[in-house]
């Protein structure tokens, strides 16, 4: 792709992710740990042990370690007069382009973990489609949707 | 404006006796089977108490549901005040509902069976209120005289708005009021509609969920005794047994088809469309043109052979049809035909596409996509059951030419305002839509698509409740970014 938008996300939102999967692997732990007693008073197969392991360690690896970066590294946005502009993915990397008439409203919105870091999250809707930018600094969110719907209100078209 | 209130026509009570006794059609057959089937009305007999039981509570429920559909007809009343449709209605909590008449955005009419002898309708009234795809209000059953009150009232209420605009070219506004038909489906186009419907696979499932149904009733014993008589017969006689079955389910489908879509009629007045269609019963959609935000020209690969197409209408809110966004607008007309009728609905749109077509390298990324699903689920079938998921191998062959056929009709135009995709699923299907319809869109590349150069488009569009998309997939990504660009609001 040859233009990206220009910001990143907050780097703080790579450890709420981290973090959202970490706590993701402590309910895998639970199950797999559960499986594994399971087996170990009826013995079913030692291959429950081995897979459930691998797949444990699996999970954290690419769920807290890698799948974040990556994510993070493609997250970028940009809020320009007329349009907003979104690129995100994990393998494919999509760029999403939403003109500012054709927002319908913008919802912030912020869990216990986004709370602690002072981040929040922001959707955008239209008429059709849904977009979210998932950590942004409070103050940036707050000052951005603002801006946004008066940019929204200026321009009125048809839906 | 007077203030009179009008009801219901009684004929309500009896619709809506009917569409609630839909929902208890279950209970009541649990009440009467529940304990098999031992009645008697003979007082000595041991299930004659049960016998009364049943029938009491089945009569109650009756009784009930028949005094609630006449206390809710007595509860509701509309009339007009103030350029507003009032509605009042309720039976233990009382409703008000007042729809200014500059707001209704449609008037949608149906008739079925039991309102065509009194010569009534009823009018689905929508807003562009979101409702999650059901109208803002219905009358069930007024006469036709009254809904053509409401239509007058509306349009008196919309002129008033533009009064002074009104009185200059009266004459004119007298003159494109007519209704013009745009298309009328001929005999044989229905026929040919109801011949070559998919509805065919529908009904034919239908049978089989009813067939399954009399399992208890088949005396298998006696069915298995004879059927080794049956195989002498051979595999002729399961072959005509089969052939039967089909017969008589796409005989169902074409009646089915046939009623539903018998005097299918086209019109325009204004800047609204109406369709309306069906034999036993009547239903008619009203379009205003300007809602609508895409059109799709689909060609199931049966129909293109023959050069026939379908075309539908994709419009915000709601569309008059239960879990249907779309609007079938002609539901079987020649190609060719079919672009006439749309450049004379939408003349300042380009009909004659002149399409890029799918790059070469991307035939392998088409291909890949089916293959992708079907040698993992095929490995995994053979599996569990060596030799015979082999089979599913046999498939490949067809899955790449499906591929094969996809990359072929892929396509995409851009000219001035307005973009048109085709792409096949099995048919093959034409998306036209203009710039400022499309709510977003969005450039995607894959890991192995860029390295390729290949991206893909999709645009969203507001239809129904919910948006629809349309892509454009692996195209060089330089003329995806075009397409891209194009959308920017800033690009000239």
């Amino acid at each position: 792709m040859t233009s990206q938008p220009k910001y990143q996300i907050s780097k703080k939102g790579l450890s709420v992710w981290r973090i959202h999967a970490a706590i993701e692997s402590i309910v895998l732990f639970i199950i797999v740990f559960t499986l594994c007693t399971f087996n170990f008073f009826f013995n079913w197969s030692n291959w429950i042990y081995v897979m459930g392991i691998a797949i444990w360690f699996v999970f954290v690896f690419l769920g807290v370690f890698l799948f974040p970066k990556i994510r993070w590294n493609h997250w970028r946005y940009e809020v320009r007069d007329q349009e907003i502009e979104i690129q995100k993915g994990l393998f494919i990397v999509e760029r999403t382009l939403v003109p500012m008439v054709r927002v319908q409203h913008v919802d912030t919105s912020q869990g216990p973990i986004l709370k602690h870091y002072n981040l929040s999250s922001m959707s955008i809707s239209t008429a059709a489609t849904t977009h979210t930018i998932p950590a942004l600094p409070v103050e940036e969110a707050d000052q951005l949707r603002v801006h946004i719907s008066e940019l929204a209100r200026v321009a009125e078209d048809d839906v | 404006m007077s203030r009179k209130i009008n009801h219901l026509h009684p004929v309500t009570v009896a619709i809506s006796f009917f569409s609630s006794l839909k929902n208890f059609v279950i209970p009541i057959a649990v009440i009467l089977g529940g304990k098999g089937f031992h009645y008697s009305l003979n007082p000595n007999n041991p299930h004659f108490i049960g016998t009364l039981i049943s029938g009491g509570c089945v009569l109650l429920v009756l009784c009930t549901i028949l005094i609630m559909s006449i206390i809710k007809w007595r509860k509701f009343v509309y009339w007009f005040e103030k350029e507003e449709l009032r509605i009042e209605h309720g039976v233990f909590v009382k409703k008000k509902r007042y729809i200014p008449f500059e707001r209704i955005q449609s008037l949608n009419y149906k008739e079925g069976i039991l309102h065509r002898p009194f010569k009534l309708v009823k009018v689905s009234i929508e807003t562009a209120a979101d409702n999650k795809g059901e109208a803002e209000a219905d009358l069930i059953a007024i006469t036709r005289e009254q809904a053509t009150m409401i239509e007058i009232e509306m349009k008196n209420a919309k002129q008033h708005e533009d009064h002074s605009k009104q009185i200059n070219n009266f004459n004119q506004i007298e003159q494109k009021k007519k209704r013009s038909i745009i298309h009328q489906m001929s005999t044989k186009d229905l026929l040919i509609l109801a011949t070559t419907s998919s509805g065919i696979g529908v009904v034919f499932s239908g049978l089989a969920a009813i067939i399954s149904q009399f399992d208890d009733w088949i005396p298998y014993e006696h069915i298995y005794g004879e059927f080794q008589n049956f195989i002498k017969f051979g595999v002729l006689m399961i072959g005509i047994v089969t052939l039967i079955v089909l017969m008589i389910s796409w005989l169902l489908s074409v009646a089915i088809t046939f009623v539903n879509n018998y005097g299918f009629v086209v019109e325009k007045e204004e800047d609204k469309l109406f369709v309306s269609k069906g034999l036993l019963e009547k239903k008619s959609i009203t379009i205003p043109m300007k809602r609508i935000q895409g059109i799709r020209i689909v060609e199931n690969p049966f129909r293109q052979f023959f050069g026939y197409a379908t075309i539908v209408i994709e419009s915000a809110g709601s569309s008059g049809e239960k879990d249907d966004k779309k609007i079938v607008m002609l539901p079987i007309v020649k190609k060719q035909q079919g672009l006439m009728v749309l450049k004379k609905l939408f003349p300042e749109m380009d009909w004659d596409f002149q399409l890029q077509r799918a790059p070469k390298k991307a035939l392998f990324r088409y291909i890949l996509k089916h293959v992708y699903w079907l040698i993992p689920i095929a490995t995994l079938v053979t599996c569990f059951t060596f030799p015979y998921g082999l089979w599913l191998f046999l498939l490949l062959p067809f899955v790449v030419l499906l591929g094969v056929w996809q990359h072929r009709s892929a396509g995409y135009a851009i000219r001035n305002g307005q973009l048109t995709i085709t792409y096949r699923g099995i048919s093959q299907t034409t998306f036209v839509t203009v710039k400022k319809r499309i709510q977003s869109i969005s450039l995607s590349q894959s890991y192995f698509a860029k390295r390729k150069n290949l991206a893909t488009v999709s645009v969203h569009i507001m239809s129904g409740t919910f948006g629809s998309v349309a892509e454009i997939k692996h195209f060089d990504i330089v003329k995806m970014e075009e397409v891209f660009n194009w959308y920017e609001p800033n690009f000239r």
